[in-house]
């Protein structure tokens, strides 16, 4: 799907989303992970479903642009994991965040971040990724933006937002309170 | 670090900020010298009298009605700390009590009134204390005047490790314990000293009170009353150790900025959990002991100049730095009233981190104010702060000293407030 206009599908899918975070928060936090996951991955596929079949609604030029561009990436892509469910407030993109223009990758084991910098600096306007592998049951809590990630054990989490607001944003672990890095967008 | 390791803030965009602090330093070397020249009798204790707005029961319905949503939303975090989600961003207490109580009550306190004073469930509580202890037919005794504000400055301590230091100082169940411990505290001590302990010796009740005391609005004798704003710190009331809990509170901010900054990072960044609340711990302790040391530079010139004792001098010129501390908490936390007190509303429609939505709040009405308006606000908190502790502190001096040595015995003063200035445009705004 594009990255090129992002802002374009976020419209698009922004009410979706809503909707699709708003059935999962009614679904529980508590349940267990398994389930958990099984309904993220669903409900992911449910969600880009309804953004192919909305676009042509639209009759911007963009959208009919978008439109195609996601097809095109569709096919290229097939391999890419679908991002994972988000909570909070915020909206995250339901593109592959292999596709963002930057990705962060951040690594926590054994009580250790690994990450490239603490302070990530991009463009207003550009798509951010974030891939994030923890030993500990967590929860990722993207500030300002307010996205909020579960993270399981073993298992990679993804996500991407676009960064349409300027300021300084931190992320950081929910259980264990570990600040993981900052995002300045500038 | 984080600003309690959850509610979490965004910090700016960098400015140039030698422009601000040049800025800022000339318009206290200005408004010094303005003011010795005009100002060459003390205005702010006539002016803090006021003038009467409303009297009687409208302001007696009003502030029932407060009290009551105070108490209920206390009631609703207490429930939400223990019975609600863990999770810091999805429980109502953490947002509730870091950003809408402490942030909230200082810049409301500081700019209308004493807010904080209106709503005050503990005060409620402490109540509750007092009148069980009558029906248990337990005398109500006094507790020790000598005090001061010492225990509330204990207490502040207590609260700034958690906000600042404690691993865990932000999720629900912890705060659920330690606010669960301060209810129990206060009802034991409203049945043994009355609910007026409150008032004395309640770290948040006192320290609100103070930075409500250069608000406009005030309430005296049951009548809402308006005054310039800042004048009312002329006649507010000092005790021992009023200027630690208002040092420690500048401390406190001081050092939330520095570990937020890209410093501080680099520094704190190596530790986890116990050994970095440890050592932020220290940081905590060392900002406040730079905060205490500048104002006993500045108190010992005064003192050196006018020979009135340095404990007097020391306590006489305690209101001036409520507006510092006004201006700071301005400084580094609008950004994050305007950000989070949005999130409240989200947590309040879900307050136990369910997935209700009972006040029906919609994800799509977030507004995240743009950092541009944000810098301004907080130069103008700056300002504000440092040009209101210079005529308070002016209006003490000339108030107390002869015309000669009044100005002269400022001079530390002034060098003090502009190394406050500079530090706060350092630490707060870059971020």
């Amino acid at each position: 799907m594009s990255t090129r206009n992002p802002s374009n599908l976020r419209a698009v899918t922004g009410k979706s989303v809503a909707a699709a975070v708003v059935a999962i928060a009614l679904v529980g936090c508590n349940s267990t992970e398994d389930a958990a996951l099984t309904d993220a991955e669903q409900t992911t596929q449910t969600t880009n479903t309804s953004v192919v079949t909305s676009a042509p609604e639209s009759t911007t030029a963009e959208a009919v642009e978008a439109e195609q561009e996601a097809e095109e990436t569709e096919t290229e892509d097939i391999e890419v994991v679908p991002p994972t469910e988000t909570f909070g407030s915020g909206t995250a993109l339901t593109t592959p965040t292999a596709d963002a223009d930057k990705v962060v990758e951040v690594t926590v084991a054994n009580g250790e971040v690994e990450v490239e910098d603490l302070r990530i600096k991009v463009d207003v306007g550009s798509t951010v990724g974030v891939v994030i592998e923890s030993d500990e049951v967590e929860h990722l809590h993207l500030h300002g933006y307010d996205i909020l990630v579960d993270i399981a054990p073993g298992e990679t989490a993804n996500f991407s937002f676009l960064a349409d607001q300027a300021g300084v944003f931190e992320i950081e672990l929910e259980e264990s309170g570990r600040f993981l890095f900052e995002i300045q967008v500038s | 670090m984080i600003f309690a390791h959850g509610v979490g803030e965004r910090g700016d965009l960098p400015l140039p900020l030698y422009l601000f602090a040049w800025g800022l330093g000339l318009a206290l070397v200005i408004s010094f010298f303005a003011l010795g020249v005009l100002w060459t009798e003390p205005r702010l204790e006539k002016a803090s009298e006021g003038k009467a707005l409303a009297s009687g029961g409208g302001l007696r319905a009003v502030s029932i009605v407060a009290r009551t949503i105070g108490f209920a939303l206390y009631a609703l975090c207490l429930a939400a700390a223990f019975f609600g989600t863990n999770q810091p961003s999805q429980n109502l207490m953490p947002v509730t009590f870091y950003v809408v109580v402490w942030v909230g009550a200082q810049l409301i306190g500081g700019l209308i009134g004493d807010v904080w004073g209106l709503f005050n469930p503990i005060e409620t509580l402490a109540k509750g204390g007092e009148r069980f202890g009558q029906i248990i037919g337990r005398p109500v005794g006094h507790g020790p005047t000598n005090w001061g504000h010492w225990p509330a400055t204990i207490g502040l301590l207590i609260f700034l490790f958690y906000e600042l230091s404690h691993p865990t100082g932000a999720r629900p169940r912890t705060l659920a314990w330690v606010i669960g411990a301060h209810a129990v505290f206060t009802l034991l001590m409203g049945m043994a000293w009355g609910a007026d302990w409150v008032r004395e010796h309640e770290p948040f009740t006192v320290f609100f009170a103070k930075i409500g005391a250069m608000a406009p609005l005030f309430v005296e004798d049951g009548k809402l009353r308006v005054r310039s704003p800042i004048s009312g710190l002329a006649r507010m009331p000092v005790r021992t150790g009023s200027v630690a809990l208002v040092l420690t509170a500048i401390g406190g901010t001081s050092f939330d900025g520095f570990s937020e900054s890209e410093t501080g990072r680099d520094v704190f960044g190596s530790f986890f959990d116990w050994e970095l609340a440890a050592w932020e711990s220290i940081g905590l302790i060392v900002s406040i002991a730079i905060a205490i040391g500048l104002y006993a530079i500045a108190i010992a010139w005064t003192n050196s100049v006018t020979k009135i004792g340095f404990g007097r001098a020391w306590r006489e010129f305690a209101p001036s730095l409520v507006p510092i501390a006004f201006g700071y908490a301005g400084a580094h936390y609008f950004q994050l009233f305007s950000d989070e007190v949005q999130s409240f509303f989200f947590r309040l429609s879900d307050p136990f981190g369910v997935g209700w939505n009972v006040l029906g709040v919609s994800a799509d009405s977030r507004w995240l104010i743009g950092t541009t308006a944000v810098a301004w606000i907080q130069v103008g908190a700056m300002l504000i702060g440092h040009v209101g502790g210079v005529v308070v502190a002016h209006d003490r001096a000339v108030d107390i000293f002869p015309v000669g040595k009044s100005l002269q015995s400022q001079f530390a003063m002034l060098i003090v407030m502009v190394a406050y200035s500079s530090l706060g445009l350092l630490l707060l705004l870059t971020a």
